[in-house]
């Protein structure tokens, strides 16, 4: 009936999560697995990092992209590690992320540079 | 003495507002989250300190979208949010079919010099905001919930200002007020099929322009409520039989909320005899999709896991 892939319990096909623009923090919370799978609290900070401080994910938030993330294929669960008594699960980019990440920058590289060559129009 | 809780026991206090599956999938990892996050700079804060209200406000809107088929939900929640994505097109729809019907007639007949005064532009608005919110559910769009939140500020605000006494009010208020509730709570998804909502929409415009109009050539009192008795007939009837737990699960909701509407002049009494049975009919008429609606939507959903499973 509707378009949610949640409902039939299929991931989207890799070519749909690569073509779909990534909001601003999904596409932050990739960049922030690009490098090394990350648990809850380690997404938060080097976000916060990435962003220069600009977006700053709530815990609730987070856990909710994190399982859209997964639903969508583009990020799996890495390990899991004891920390005080409590479950640490970390996180990692799959390959269908890293094409989705880097469809996302070209896409706002282009739009960067449509928005430069408007501004070095000098007005009649 | 029992033991003073600390920050933990608070977190894990207020993520029991998640429902599984994802509570246990979750809640051990985010009070691990939450505790570095606040007493990173501040170990006291583990002692005494307790959730701020940003973060019981987002704990519980996790749980909202959760309990509604967000991803990482249960099958049980799923159907949910899906039966109030139903509630949500089938309520605007009925609304809007009746109020761009009176516009269009407006339209074409503006009615005596003397119909003026402020209800006039607020139905106007109230009526294009109806259909707004039908095409923005409809089309998935991201406006779907500043509309709906707009409709429903009018409706409350009509509601507050009226004179007419507080049951009837509150029982023409809720059948508008909860479909926009729905559409305020589901996240705007494009429905497969726009096009056979929207032949659906002229189908309900038919009808409540139709039917009434049939009813003075073979006089019978049919009023909007008893069309709307009907509407939701059909489309029970339809998702009956072919099994449709979230529309069933919504016309037996909207049943529900549209039964007070069609008991209340019942109840306050008078009127012709015929108005009285046609009346009594559609409450009789409603009240049996509404149980039927409501027994194949039970059935679907205890059909599946339970999320604890």
């Amino acid at each position: 009936m509707f378009h949610n892939h949640a409902l039939s319990g299929k991931a989207w096909p890799d070519s749909l999560s690569s073509m779909a623009s990534l909001t601003e923090p999904a596409a932050f919370v990739l960049a922030a697995l690009a490098d090394q799978p990350l648990h809850g609290w380690g997404i938060t900070a080097e976000v916060e990092l990435l962003s220069a401080g600009q977006v700053a994910l709530r815990v609730g938030t987070l856990y909710g992209l994190l399982d859209r993330l997964t639903a969508e294929g583009l990020v799996e669960p890495d390990r899991e590690e004891l920390h005080a008594g409590r479950t640490r699960r970390y996180h990692r980019l799959t390959d269908a992320g890293r094409r989705a990440l880097e469809a996302e920058a070209v896409r706002q590289e282009a739009n960067a540079r449509a928005l430069r060559a408007r501004l070095r129009v000098r007005p009649a | 003495m029992s033991a003073v809780p600390t920050l933990e026991d608070r977190y894990r206090r207020l993520l029991r507002a998640l429902p599984e599956p994802a509570r246990s999938r979750w809640a051990d990892e985010m009070t691990d989250t939450y505790l570095t996050a606040t007493c990173a700079h501040d170990p006291e804060f583990a002692e005494f300190g307790s959730p701020d209200l940003a973060d019981r406000l987002d704990v519980w809107g996790l749980a909202l979208r959760l309990r509604l088929g967000g991803p990482g939900s249960s099958a049980r929640a799923s159907l949910t949010g899906a039966t109030v994505r139903w509630v949500a097109l089938l309520g605007t729809l009925a609304a809007a079919a009746p109020a761009a019907l009176a516009q269009l007639a407006r339209t074409l007949d503006p009615g005596p010099p003397w119909v003026t005064g402020w209800h006039v532009p607020f139905n106007t608005l109230a009526a294009v905001l109806a259909v707004a919110v039908f095409g923005c559910l409809v089309h998935g769009s991201v406006v779907a919930r500043a509309t709906a939140g707009a409709l429903l500020a009018l409706h409350l605000f009509a509601a507050i200002t009226t004179s007419a006494p507080i049951g009837s009010t509150v029982a023409f208020l809720l059948p508008a007020a909860v479909p926009l509730l729905a559409a305020l709570a589901v996240d705007p998804v494009r429905v497969d099929r726009p096009g056979w909502w929207w032949a659906g929409a002229l189908g309900a415009l038919l009808l409540v322009g139709g039917l009434p109009y049939l009813s003075l050539l073979a006089p019978v009192w049919l009023t909007s409520d008893a069309v709307a008795a009907v509407g939701l007939t059909v489309v029970g009837a339809v998702a009956v039989v072919r099994t449709a737990a979230p529309a069933a699960g919504a016309v037996a909701v909207l049943g529900l909320l549209t039964l007070p509407v069609l008991l209340l002049p019942l109840v306050v009494g008078g009127g012709p005899a015929g108005y009285v049975a046609v009346q009594a009919g559609a409450v009789a008429l409603l009240a049996a999709t509404t149980v039927v609606c409501a027994v194949t939507a039970v059935r679907a959903v205890r059909r599946l896991p339970s999320p604890r499973t």
